[in-house]
């Protein structure tokens, strides 16, 4: 373990002396000749785009584009370390335009979201590391923005395809905190659905037995234990842990049918910052929750389809409440015009209980299309017509037109 | 509609269903102090598609393929990847993304590729069928079908 250290040390003094060589990234090429490939061919602004009118998108895909253009310059050049210890640094980001058509107000912003440092080192032939540090957009915070160490986890690797992971990690609940995530780049669309704000633990510190590609139908597990939705990433209180069961199939290439169920005791009904969504404040005791979730992918040549569904049951010891049952579904269909241009629709609905102690009871709706194009495997662009229904029902329905640039390297 | 039809929007949808194995027969494959010499192509694909982490005898799999400066790698994306070079590159980022598998060795020349599965046991690589200089303990032998 006290290699770790030494690594890390290592990889900084060759990124001070080899800046570029060490992030893997090569010299950025003549912004002119990769501008004149872009520039002359179609670009997201072609998309369905009637709330903004073609002149405003024009003006502002430009500054997202000639970002694009110096994103598409940037190339990871061919690892030429050969030591025994390999250090690689990664860095993910997004950057958004949205155009918001609501019934007392319109509004016209551009926003920048999470920036993120990611860090994979093998440490040991069978030992590595994986860490993914975000300065993400914060309310609270005075420059609007905050760290947050989303994951740090060990992992060995013990026979064949199994392994134990330590640490801070994605929670293998779903298909998309699984696979995507806090990478924008490979979103199929914009945002996340609609269940990560209210439903799904994004995040757990604990222990996973984890396994994978195992015999002919690809089966893999997740076996989960860690400090719940009420602890933070410093500790809890009580005994109680979460526990989280995963199974998943990949039948065929570019499928995936994964089922899981999470338990938890959310102690005092509170809230760790790295579950991802704030509770019901108004009651203030211990809570069971169960989470079942089915998720099936399949991301072919042409045809895309992504639907994640949840059933959440929620109840407390204390005397006069009843159980009560929210669900979620999120279906995203996408098929690919080109290698590089795909055109989507997503339905995404989430009910939250009336009865629910531990979220805030509402259903909101969102429907939308979408267009997304590939600058090169480092970056793309994405824009998306949207309708959302929100979760006050006292609330109007709002409209909007939404640009995202992410890029990672 | 009728049955062609039928077929014909489904062919389009899936278009892996039409699809056969590709041809294999440019590429060598070369690995060092595996327990298994002989495999099949699909095992062999399975390494380089990130589904294997350690080989039978405990040993890490360390992946090597060529690099963008290497028109070899077209070739290699193609017929592992079924993809395009830049699809392959968007492959890996996505899997080391999701802390599934190690990172993989992309280096620019068959006589790289050699060197590095030479010297790192568990390395495994791809170099064209025609290299020369191949110490013949590195070569897989592919199983006919």
């Amino acid at each position: 373990m006290s290699i770790l250290p030494h690594t890390i040390l290592r990889s900084c003094t060759t990124t001070l002396r080899h800046p570029y060589a060490a992030l893997n990234i090569k010299t950025p090429a003549p912004l002119s000749t990769i501008c004149d490939r872009s520039w002359g061919r179609p670009t997201a602004a072609a998309a369905p785009s009637d709330l903004s009118g073609k002149r405003l998108a024009h003006i502002l895909l430009a500054p997202l584009v000639i970002l694009g253009c110096w994103l598409l310059s940037t190339q990871q050049a061919e690892a030429t370390e050969t030591d025994e210890s390999r250090v690689q640094f990664l860095y993910f980001g997004h950057l958004e335009y949205r155009f918001e058509n609501e019934t007392t107000a319109n509004h016209s912003f551009f926003s920048l979201g999470e920036q993120d440092f990611f860090v994979v080192a093998e440490i040991a032939p069978q030992l590595s590391f994986l860490s993914e540090i975000v300065i993400k957009p914060a309310a609270q915070a005075a420059t609007g923005f905050a760290p947050s160490i989303e994951r740090a986890q060990l992992r060995y690797d013990y026979i064949d395809n199994h392994s134990i992971i330590v640490g801070k990690f994605h929670t293998p609940l779903n298909y998309w905190n699984d696979v995507y995530h806090h990478g924008r780049l490979f979103f199929p669309t914009i945002d996340r659905p609609l269940g990560f704000s209210s439903m799904t633990p994004i995040h757990t510190l604990g222990l996973n037995l984890h396994g994978q590609n195992l015999g002919r139908l690809r089966f893999g597990y997740d076996l989960v234990m860690g400090n719940g939705i009420s602890s933070s990433d410093t500790g809890k209180e009580g005994t109680s842990m979460s526990v989280l069961t995963s199974a998943h199939f990949n039948p065929i290439e570019g499928s995936r049918l994964q089922i899981s169920y999470y338990r938890d005791t959310v102690n005092n009904n509170l809230h760790g910052k790295h579950v991802g969504h704030t509770g019901n404040s108004t009651y203030q005791n211990d809570i069971n929750l169960h989470l079942f979730n089915i998720s099936l992918a399949y991301f072919g040549k042409r045809l895309e389809f992504l639907n994640e569904a949840s059933y959440l049951r929620t109840y407390s010891d204390s005397t006069g409440f009843e159980t009560a049952q929210s669900f979620t579904n999120y279906v995203y269909i996408g098929y690919r015009l080109t290698e590089i241009s795909t055109s989507y629709a997503i339905l995404d609905l989430l009910e939250i209980s009336e009865k629910d102690l531990e979220a805030k009871p509402g259903a909101p709706r969102k429907i939308g299309v979408g267009y997304r194009r590939e600058f090169s495997p480092y970056a793309n662009i994405k824009a998306q017509l949207v309708q959302t229904s929100p979760i006050e029902t006292t609330q109007k329905k709002s409209r909007s037109f939404e640009l995202q640039l992410s890029y990672g390297f | 509609m009728n049955k062609i039809s039928l077929w014909a929007i489904l062919l389009m949808l899936f278009p892996n269903m039409a699809r056969g194995e590709s041809n294999s027969e440019e590429l060598l494959f070369i690995a060092n102090s595996v327990p298994q010499q002989t495999m099949s192509l699909q095992s062999a694909k399975d390494f380089f598609l990130g589904k294997r982490t350690l080989w039978p005898n405990g040993n890490a799999v360390k992946i090597v393929i060529p690099g963008r400066k290497y028109p070899f790698a077209e070739v290699v994306a193609r017929s592992i990847y079924n993809t395009s070079p830049n699809g392959m590159k968007k492959f890996w980022l996505s899997l080391v993304f999701q802390g599934r598998v190690k990172p993989p060795i992309l280096l620019k020349s068959a006589k790289a590729i050699i060197e590095f599965v030479a010297e790192h046991e568990g390395a495994i690589g791809v170099v064209p069928a025609n290299s020369e200089n191949i110490p013949s303990e590195l070569i897989l032998r592919i199983q006919k079908k």
